[in-house]
């Protein structure tokens, strides 16, 4: 609402005087209802078409609207009928108020989002809102475009700004240019600075760089092809003149010979960027703006979850074919014969098969010689010498088992069934298939096409067995466990969440590459083992499912960055966050999620997700994130956001965006350095690595008969899971927490409220995590998965406090006497050695940063 | 200025170590320990310690294993006899049960080692007969039940640690850590189809043999009274019986209380009057407290501060 051809106040009130005299607001009205007319009126007209007038009586000697219409882009003509009120806007920003006023309406007749914070509340940056932003650097290149446009008319009309002159111009250029693409092309207003008045005023090129915002129709945006008309028609010839040798005569499958003009892209990524050449041609040809002089912000972020530096495409590629390949094998399996029960549901759960996975698997064939070879098994080990083999990773797939009478009723007996159903599934795929596969306990690999998918056998009433529970005076009960938990969560709500954001991923294609950034962002800060993968897809999933105030995004970029401000913004104490997958609930619904999440807020987890399947558990963050990480989260993400678009938003600078995705690492006090040698997801980390290490396979996915790979081994992951069972301290501390989890009594009221305290807290970067208590282990391991080559330690604090000497207090820790009282303490030089004998192979340093233990 | 690497190796050694009564061990020669601002430490070498391990020569700290002499009552059966049985505490995660017997080899045969998460006497693993279907221990710090074969052995362990550190790891028998256990441990995950099959089978059979053996002798016991005159009621058979489950019982117990409800007077006589309007007003009073927090939530929570 500032700048030269703003739709500032001063023209709202007067379209609302122009309103009451149409009698269309009248007194009676409440703020609310003139507020809905006004965009109802300003949704519905054009005023670029039909301009309106303020002017009561019709004077012939006055002009006439359609004069206006003539000499200006927007009409809205004053009382005196003289002065077009209206005159320095351009149509595109016109376009723009009438865009948002039509989008508003619909958030407000929206009865799931409370409109009044969505509208009224929430600012739109241009960058968190258009899709591609693009800032022409030097404005004063326009001046030669007003040239080449023959504006000579238009620079005097404006008194030589050629800022003004030009603009409408190039963004009426842009928008044919872009015509089935975008929905809308919008521009900053220039701003014009406050000088002193003793000075010289600033030049028309000061008023620094013009942004332009593009907002796309997902369908087309990146389609290759513009066609034109037929060769023969009359139009061709302008069509020739607008795209200049871009264009060329095609024949087309329908026979007709047209026009059209073709962009170069291969990959999915680079279609997506198929905007950017078109804008970069049209400045060129029709305005002389040079490609330099245009710095365009589509893509910038995508190099992160590219696999290697010479990778062409962000991997969208690779998922469609594991997906490929998993529809098949889940036909194979359907048609499998020979199995006492059929099967009844293949359900895949890996988020490669929901396209959300950081770095989809790629097929891949193993070298011989790289392994230790076991002819007799048909497998291959990794072998010590060698550097670490590639990580294969497992694709995860349930195999629901029809129900029978023949099931035993005994968890135990269950758990050898499914073994047997694991080895003959094996079996059977590789005698009527010939898949080459390794049965074990809880599952089959099964290898196929270069990917290696581990096939897990569900029986649907077994979380309910192990769920049972016999009281001493013999009465049947249900309870929760840890274990039916874990095995619902994976048979019954993984699934679903796979087959849900599945859908979504097909309606907004660029759901996949959001997610995938996010959870880029997150493992790189270190983060990825305290918040589930689940969480951050449902997360993203709420972006695209409940936009308002913006549209669903249409480019990962500005997904991104609407994850980051969602995540600094959203205010996790007082709110749930409600995901309507699949609309399956209705607004009854989400105000009874709302009530019954305010009543009973001590007792659930900080992090609130609500679904349709799962309205009252959130199951996604019921272990973690905790308060602290959560609130180091937030920090994070509002320092992130905060960077990026300052990046994003100056033209002149580097633009550097890896900055947000390179982890502070100055608040940890004990960094372990590893071997990159035994890193096996090396190359994936954020700055690719210098040197690279052979891992042991080609990409191929031809393989027959060959010896099963290496699966799901990766040294760093094997060492954390080793440092956290070592730091993990007293099991009598987790016994007493026990009931506090359990029951909702005063105690785990007063435990969850200290938890809750975080958000008030949000002082910003000073201390790192203040409360650790909730915490029983000795110290937490920070890692980034994707080709981190450290991993930071951090201290419990409370740890040090010397504590009597008991039983079940002496984990790592040394006896001594304090006041003459016995007493243990950490034993902190051992263990920061056991570092590095457990990691032998692995650690290259251990470096301690500081000395908090000496007391 | 040191880094804190460096100075850690100029302290050192500075852990003076003492052991808690009961658990025995002689001081490690070296010189008094410092702790930094507490003003807690001075010690000779006279006082007990621990037992000090390390993991290898090329290890500088030492952990300290606390030791004693395991005496509990309990009756027959348990698999640690009080006199010959050493206790071992903080037995650090790279020290499995080879390495701790060979440890103690020294004071005497040693019968069996026996690792735990935590002390006391819980199952032995007598369930653990499959190899496959068990689930992989932790390997943080644990507790360790030595048993020698002759009592000796316990209380030459209980002086073993005037001889300085012991090596967990040696040249003639190093202890896998790092890549190559990893590596075991990958290669040990893989299992062998064949041995699978056959235990599965196995098993199978002998539940089948359970379940049937059971029916059997449900079916033998159907109606026919015990001696006492009681009749079991079970969910098979002419009459079913309700099935004891937790749903059921709450569906029974609902069904009772909508019956008394029907059958009850209300506001029959004077004092259920009274009670009605004293919990009425209990109630509003309840209720406006609630409304008053809630109010005072959504003010919290409202983001929009026009002042």
């Amino acid at each position: 609402s500032q700048g030269l051809g703003c739709f500032s106040g001063f023209l709202v009130s007067m379209l609302v005087a122009y309103l009451v005299m149409k009698r269309k607001i009248v007194k009676v009205m409440s703020g609310y209802q003139v507020l809905r007319n006004v965009l109802q009126f300003l949704a519905t007209t054009d005023l670029s078409v039909t301009g309106i007038t303020l002017a009561k009586d019709t004077d012939t000697c006055l002009p006439a609207l359609a004069d206006f219409h003539h000499a200006f882009e927007v009409v809205f003509v004053d009382p005196s009928g003289l002065v077009n009120l209206c005159a320095d806007m351009t149509a595109s920003k016109y376009h723009q108020v009438q865009f948002e006023a039509k989008h508003s309406m619909e958030i407000l007749d929206d009865r799931m989002v409370d409109g009044f914070q969505a509208l009224l509340m929430t600012s739109k940056p241009m960058l968190r809102t258009f899709d591609h932003v693009f800032h022409l650097k030097h404005v004063s290149k326009l001046q030669s475009a007003c040239k080449k446009m023959q504006l000579l008319n238009e620079l005097m009309d404006r008194g030589g700004n050629y800022v003004a002159a030009a603009l409408p111009f190039i963004v009426s250029l842009l928008t044919r240019g872009l015509a089935r693409r975008a929905l809308l092309v919008a521009h900053s207003l220039p701003q014009t600075p406050e000088w002193p008045i003793d000075v010289e005023p600033p030049k028309h090129k000061d008023i620094g760089s013009l942004m332009f915002g593009l907002l796309f129709v997902p369908e087309f945006a990146a389609s290759t092809l513009v066609k034109g008309p037929q060769a023969d028609h009359p139009e061709a010839t302008d069509f020739r003149t607008f795209w200049g040798e871009k264009s060329e005569l095609r024949r087309f499958q329908d026979g007709s010979i047209c026009e059209a003009v073709v962009w170069e892209a291969s990959t999915i990524c680079q279609k997506r960027l198929i905007p950017e050449q078109i804008v970069k041609h049209l400045l060129k040809l029709h305005a002389d703006i040079p490609e330099s002089c245009i710095c365009y912000t589509g893509a910038l972020l995508e190099s992160v979850i590219k696999n290697g530096k010479k990778a062409l495409g962000t991997g969208e590629e690779d998922m469609v074919n594991v997906v490929c390949s998993y529809d098949d094998l889940s036909r194979k399996l359907w048609n499998l014969e020979g199995l006492p029960l059929t099967v009844t549901a293949v359900q895949g759960i890996h988020p490669a098969l929901r396209y959300t996975d950081v770095f989809p698997p790629i097929p891949m064939k193993p070298i011989y010689s790289f392994h230790k070879q076991i002819k007799s098994r048909h497998l291959l080990l990794p072998s010590e010498e060698k550097p670490c083999p590639a990580y294969i990773t497992p694709l995860k797939i349930i195999c629901h088992m029809e129900g029978s009478g023949q099931w035993p009723q005994d968890k135990e007996a269950i758990k050898h069934i499914k073994a047997a159903f694991h080895l003959q599934l094996a079996e059977l795929l590789q005698q009527q298939h010939q898949f080459i596969c390794r049965p074990a306990v809880t599952h089959t690999d099964v290898y196929k096409d270069g990917y290696v998918f581990r096939l897990q056998v569900a029986y649907h009433r077994e979380p309910l067995i192990l769920k049972e529970v016999v009281t001493p005076e013999g009465m049947l009960k249900y309870q929760d466990t840890e274990e039916s938990q874990r095995l619902e969560l994976e048979t019954s709500h993984q699934p679903y969440l796979t087959s849900s954001l599945h859908g979504l991923h097909q309606q907004h294609p660029v759901f996949g590459s959001t997610c995938r950034l996010a959870k880029r962002w997150i493992s790189a800060q270190l983060l990825s083992d305290s918040i589930s993968e689940e969480c951050v897809d449902l997360l993203v999933a709420s972006l695209f499912l409940h936009p308002a105030p913006f549209t669903p995004p249409s480019s990962p970029q500005v997904g991104f960055l609407r994850f980051l401000n969602l995540l600094a913004t959203f205010d996790w104490r007082n709110n749930p966050l409600i995901i309507n997958l699949n609309a399956g609930l209705t607004d009854a619904d989400c105000t009874e999620i709302k009530n019954k999440f305010v009543a009973a807020r001590s007792r659930l987890p900080v992090m609130f997700i609500a679904t349709p399947k799962d309205r009252w558990n959130s199951v996604w963050t019921q272990e973690r994130p905790s308060a602290q990480i959560l609130q180091r989260l937030l920090v994070l993400a509002s320092e992130s956001v905060r960077a990026l678009e300052e990046q994003l938003m100056n033209p002149l600078s580097s633009q550097d965006v890896k900055i947000v995705f390179r982890p502070p690492l100055d608040h940890y006090d004990v960094l372990i350095h590893l071997n990159s040698n035994q890193i096996p997801r090396h190359l994936e980390s954020v700055d690719s690595p210098v040197k690279s290490f052979s891992r042991g396979v080609v990409k191929n996915s031809a393989g027959v008969r060959i010896l099963f790979p290496v699966v799901d081994y990766d040294p760093a992951q094997c060492y954390l899971q080793d440092l956290r069972e070592m730091c993990y301290r007293s099991w009598s501390d987790q016994v007493a927490l026990m009931p506090e989890r359990l029951n909702g009594d005063e105690g785990s009221m007063a435990f969850r409220q200290r938890m809750l305290k975080f958000q008030d807290r949000s002082n910003g970067k000073g201390g790192l995590f203040w409360e650790l208590e909730a915490f029983n282990d000795l110290a937490l391991f920070f890692y980034d998965k994707h080709g981190g080559d450290v991993i930071a330690v951090l201290w419990k604090p409370s740890s040090f406090q010397p504590q009597p000497f008991k039983v079940s207090n002496m984990k790592g820790r040394t006896v001594t006497t304090l006041n003459n009282e016995l007493v243990c303490v950490p034993n902190i030089e051992a263990i920061l050695e056991d570092f590095e004998v457990l990691g032998e192979g692995l650690v290259k340093s251990v470096e301690a940063r500081t000395e908090k233990w000496t007391i | 200025p040191l880094s804190p690497r460096a100075k850690m190796a100029a302290a050192e050694p500075r852990v003076a170590v003492t052991a808690p009564p009961g658990y025995t061990g002689e001081g490690r020669p070296g010189g008094a320990g410092k702790r930094g601002g507490g003003g807690v430490l001075r010690l000779t070498g006279l006082s007990p310690s621990a037992l000090a391990v390390k993991f290898g020569a090329r290890q500088r700290s030492p952990h300290c294993l606390l030791v004693k002499e395991h005496r509990v009552r309990e009756g027959p059966g348990d698999t640690h006899p009080p006199q010959r049985t050493l206790f071992v505490l903080n037995v650090p995660p790279y020290c499995g049960p080879e390495a701790l017997s060979r440890l103690f080899a020294r004071c005497g045969a040693v019968q069996s080692v026996d690792l735990r998460d935590k002390p006391g006497p819980g199952e032995k693993a007598e369930k653990g007969t499959s190899k496959f279907l068990t689930d992989r221990t932790a390997t943080g710090f644990q507790v360790a039940y030595v048993v020698f074969r002759k009592p000796a052995g316990v209380q030459a362990a209980k002086a073993l640690s005037q001889e300085g550190p012991l090596l967990i790891s040696t040249e003639s028998h190093p202890v896998k850590t790092g890549i190559s256990k990893w590596i075991a441990r990958y290669a040990d995950s893989v299992v062998d189809q064949e041995e699978l099959k056959a235990e599965v089978d196995a098993y199978m059979q002998d539940y089948d043999k359970k379940i049937a053996e059971e029916e059997a002798k449900a079916a033998k016991e159907e109606g026919v009274p015990d001696e006492e005159g009681w009749v079991k009621v079970t969910r098979k058979g002419r009459k079913p019986g309700l099935p004891r489950t937790e749903a059921a019982n709450l569906r029974v117990l609902e069904r009772e209380k909508r019956k008394r409800a029907r059958k009850e007077l209300l506001n029959f006589y004077a004092w259920q009057h009274r009670e009605t309007k004293r919990e009425h007003i209990a109630q509003l009073r309840k209720k406006f407290e609630e409304d008053k927090q809630r109010i005072a939530l959504m003010r919290a929570q409202r983001k929009f501060r026009p002042y």
